[in-house]
């Protein structure tokens, strides 16, 4: 079995990802070359995803502020649990 | 068998409701009818969750990790889908959390950081580029 990677996550930042082994779209499955270090966006707002390119987005921003628990397929506004 | 549903990991990825209804049975009360399937397809449906929110044991054994390679998939509009292990420094856990499979919030909503928990649905931040 290779290693498994570590992964540091930044303050107002990114994840920093070492001994990275494999990195795969799920969806097209296309393999991101790396070096086996590499930092991944975790705020949605780098234009060079899944990498991060510096543009974090500000915690206090309003896009921050609208934020919604338990959000279903439906996007229905209320679901009995 | 037993099926055990964590619900405070859970990423609402909908594998389960989309892959098994009869069994993970999105707006009924309880949503999860173990008898709705045979066993097999419950485990096999069980070992798509992606966040280690659903295992099941088997005669008093619980069955949470999977074997398989390290690797990051990265999900269209979702988080990043950990599988095989990773070394996660500096976090809490959950309790009954998979170290093994997890599901790491990309978007930045989420309520449960650094994990995911499905505020992706309501924030799509992937959108692709115009050509």
């Amino acid at each position: 079995m290779s290693q498994k990677p570590t992964i540091v996550v930044k303050k107002n930042g990114p994840y920093v990802v070492t001994d990275c082994q494999m990195l795969k779209g799920l969806a097209d499955g296309t393999v991101y070359e790396t070096s086996g270090t590499v930092a991944l966006c975790r705020c949605g707002a780098s234009s060079n995803k899944p990498f991060c390119d510096g543009t974090h987005v500000p915690s206090g921003s309003p896009t921050r502020r609208r934020r919604t628990i338990c959000p279903t397929r439906e996007k229905t506004t209320s679901v009995p649990r | 068998m037993t099926i055990h549903d964590n619900r405070g990991i859970c990423a609402h990825a909908a594998r389960c409701t989309d892959g098994l209804k009869e069994v993970f049975r999105l707006g009924t009360e309880p949503w999860i009818d173990p008898n709705g399937a045979d066993a097999d397809a419950i485990i096999a449906q069980v070992n798509q969750c992606p966040s280690g929110a659903l295992s099941y044991s088997v005669d008093g054994v619980e069955h949470r990790d999977r074997e398989g390679d390290p690797m990051i998939l990265v999900a269209p509009n979702g988080p990043y889908a950990i599988f095989g292990g990773a070394d996660l420094q500096d976090v809490t856990w959950g309790d009954g959390a998979s170290h093994e499979h997890f599901d790491l919030c990309r978007c930045g909503h989420s309520t449960n950081k650094p994990f995911c928990s499905g505020a992706h649905w309501n924030h799509p931040f992937d959108v692709p580029k115009p050509d």
